[in-house]
């Protein structure tokens, strides 16, 4: 088993998340309004959470093979909100003594954790 | 605007199954993922990220209409297979508990998807979302 997953990144810009709003018909103002998200608690537009959860799945398939997506269990939490104009970047590292289990995260362009995580792969 | 009411925390019933939404991944859907990501381009293949997108097309079609401002908290997705594209999945949602921590109120959502054809399980995942009412 591969010890550290292929880091998959991109950068989110307000019209990706636009259109990953168009794709997923998710259009919590908290994405889309900018004067709305403003005046949140969030303090401006945040991505969607799931936009960077992309990323940890294309790790885990570029690493582990597109087969391997069939026996994966993932858990995750969204720990820090994701701003315009980050980079964002998936990855992980097989934990210590497994064979099987992976903690993954999701970190920005300052290398904070937006999202973290474990991802464990069932045997075949 | 929708005459119903908003979906606040109190409206949610622990253990209530709220109903089974219909999701075909047939190629237009696949394709407009492809546009914001277009190295998902496996031939055949639905891409992984597009399971969170099957989770909360489900529970944002029942639990809804939502306060404005709610905050998805984290996620878990149990995958047994991968979906295929041209399926039709079923995807029921059930509120699983929901609990008021520090003054924030914390709902989770039990989404368990299935196969339209064959009836089995594709995938089941826990959506934890921070409710803004």
């Amino acid at each position: 088993m591969e010890k550290t997953l292929k880091p998959s990144s991109r950068h989110v810009d307000f019209e990706s998340i636009l259109n990953y709003a168009d794709v997923t018909n998710d259009y919590n103002p908290v994405h889309v309004d900018k004067e709305f998200a403003a005046k949140s608690p969030m303090g401006g537009i945040i991505a969607h959470g799931t936009m960077s959860v992309a990323l940890i799945w294309q790790a885990l398939k570029n690493t582990l093979g597109v087969e391997a997506l069939n026996r994966i269990n993932l858990e995750i939490r969204f720990v820090r909100p994701v701003r315009i104009d980050d980079t964002v970047t998936g990855g992980g590292e097989l934990q210590a003594g497994s064979s099987n289990v992976y903690d993954v995260w999701v970190k920005n362009q300052k290398g904070e954790d937006v999202i973290r995580g474990v991802a464990t792969l069932r045997a075949a | 605007m929708s005459d119903q009411p908003l979906f606040t925390y109190d409206y949610y019933e622990p253990g209530k199954i709220y109903g089974v939404k219909e999701f075909t991944v047939d190629e237009a859907v696949v394709a407009k993922w492809r546009t914001v990501y277009p190295t998902d381009n496996d031939p055949g293949v639905m891409p992984g990220g597009m399971l969170a997108m099957i989770v909360v097309d489900a529970v944002l079609t029942y639990n809804a209409p939502r306060p404005p401002g709610g905050v998805h908290g984290g996620q878990t997705f149990d995958v047994r297979r991968m979906p295929r594209i041209g399926e039709t999945l079923l995807t029921e949602v059930k509120c699983l508990d929901k609990e008021i921590k520090k003054d924030r109120k914390w709902v989770r959502a039990l989404t368990t998807t299935r196969s339209k054809d064959t009836g089995e399980i594709v995938l089941t995942g826990i959506m934890t979302t921070l409710v803004a009412q």
